[in-house]
């Protein structure tokens, strides 16, 4: 029977500290997926990705199994970005898009890579356009379109009001409605 | 651009955002269905949002980053001393290493001063030869904010591999048994002419390493091939 996240962090304070490896391999996945598309940069993802489960180690103790484990760690790696993104200035930002900007140059065009460019453009697209939006409404966006959370799970992650997330949920869908819509008439 | 204003008037943005996630009760579901009949803008903003919920799933990730998160099993308060010392010649430099030095030879009764020849002890005879548990706790407390310090200072130089064995320490310090610590300060008294010796010992020989003489006395560790091993490094 696989053991529950509250199990292994019984089983990891208790001594046997090899079993934290476990909530490791069952969140890693989530937690990537989260600090990527609030970073929207893989080497800034992968190192608040080890960052969260390092302090989610450190900090085991303090977890309080009355909330859930997915929703303290995802709090966790949600300030670890936010202290990331307060840290960047506009000019990291700006040499990043002009990076990305030249590595999606097209390379070829028969029909069937075609495609693949057109796919890997819708990409960069959303990714800019995520980027772009105030990071409040991209955290609700990106854990609820790619993490599937509740709202209400989302309201409790980040202790604001149900009514707030959906709201957010609503600006944060029409702001990406209006970047992407002006994407199509380009493409 | 042909984006379509807001719907401001229509008072519909939470229940909208329920229905499109599937979220919304009988109730709400009712209440938007038979909204969207009456009004074009939210039904064509709901159509709108289908779409950037398609774009947006085109952003699949497939690659994964190589977590570890470094942890070792459960060991003795003095085992998890003996490592933090060992950790300690990498930051020789910085204060931490000589302030927790200061800090387990005061709580030995000896002291501790940096003069010409390098480190050097003294007992500190006026002080109580017993120690009682609660000075073991406070050891066990000092010493836990500064391998805290440490982690800190390695996390800003980026040091990840440090940075794991300190947070590892550190949970382990704070799991050392209680029964450890109360060693610890009962054993202190049996040290001291110990460390008489050890002093005579550092006075002789330059450029010991002070942390490993100490604490293989301390654990009754008599392995030798440490003594030769220069202080700092
Ligand atoms: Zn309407």
């Amino acid at each position: 029977m696989e053991l529950s996240d509250t199990q292994i962090i019984e089983r990891t304070l208790g001594g046997d500290t090899d079993a934290f490896n476990l909530l490791v391999r069952r969140w890693e996945r989530h937690i990537y997926g989260l600090t990527l598309r609030m970073l929207g940069r893989d080497d800034e993802a992968k190192d608040a990705t080890q960052e969260t489960f390092l302090s989610a180690y450190r900090n085991l103790s303090k977890f309080r199994g009355e909330a859930k484990f997915s929703s303290w760690i995802y709090r966790i790696a949600l300030n670890i970005c936010n202290t990331r993104l307060r840290g960047r200035s506009r000019f990291v930002i700006s040499i990043e898009e002009q990076r990305e900007e030249s590595g999606f140059e097209p390379v070829a065009d028969t029909n069937d890579l075609g495609d693949n460019i057109q796919q890997q453009q819708i990409t960069l697209h959303v990714r800019r356009a995520l980027q772009s939006l105030p990071a409040e409404m991209r955290q609700v966006i990106v854990m609820k379109e790619y993490e599937g959370l509740k709202f209400s799970e989302i309201a409790d992650i980040l202790g604001i009001p149900l009514s707030t997330v959906k709201t957010r949920m609503y600006t944060g869908l029409s702001e990406m409605r209006k970047r992407l819509e002006r994407l199509r008439e380009a493409i | 651009m042909s984006y379509t204003d807001k719907t401001p008037n229509c008072n519909m943005h939470e229940a909208m955002v329920s229905y499109l996630y599937d979220e919304a009760s009988v109730e709400e579901c009712r209440q938007v269905e038979a909204h969207l009949v009456e009004c074009r803008s939210c039904k064509e903003e709901l159509e709108a949002f289908h779409r950037v919920r398609g774009m947006l799933q085109q952003w699949q990730i497939d690659d994964l980053p190589v977590v570890r998160v470094e942890t070792t099993a459960r060991r003795s308060f003095f085992e998890v001393l003996r490592e933090l010392f060992t950790l300690m010649p990498v930051w020789a430099k910085a204060t931490g290493a000589v302030a927790a030095l200061m800090l387990v030879l005061a709580a030995l009764g000896t002291e501790v001063s940096i003069g010409k020849q390098g480190f050097s002890l003294s007992a500190d005879i006026t002080r109580s030869n017993k120690r009682s548990a609660s000075d073991a706790e406070q050891i066990r407390v000092d010493l836990r904010v500064m391998v805290n310090d440490m982690i800190l200072a390695s996390e800003r130089q980026q040091k990840d591999e440090l940075t794991m064995k300190l947070v590892a320490l550190e949970s382990q310090l704070q799991s050392a048994h209680q029964s450890d610590l109360v060693r610890l300060a009962a054993s202190i008294e049996d040290q001291r002419a110990r460390i008489k010796t050890i002093e005579r010992d550092i006075d002789r020989r330059e450029g010991l390493n002070l942390a490993d003489i100490l604490f293989s006395e301390l654990t009754n560790d008599r392995d030798e091939r440490r003594t030769d091993k220069k202080i700092g490094d």
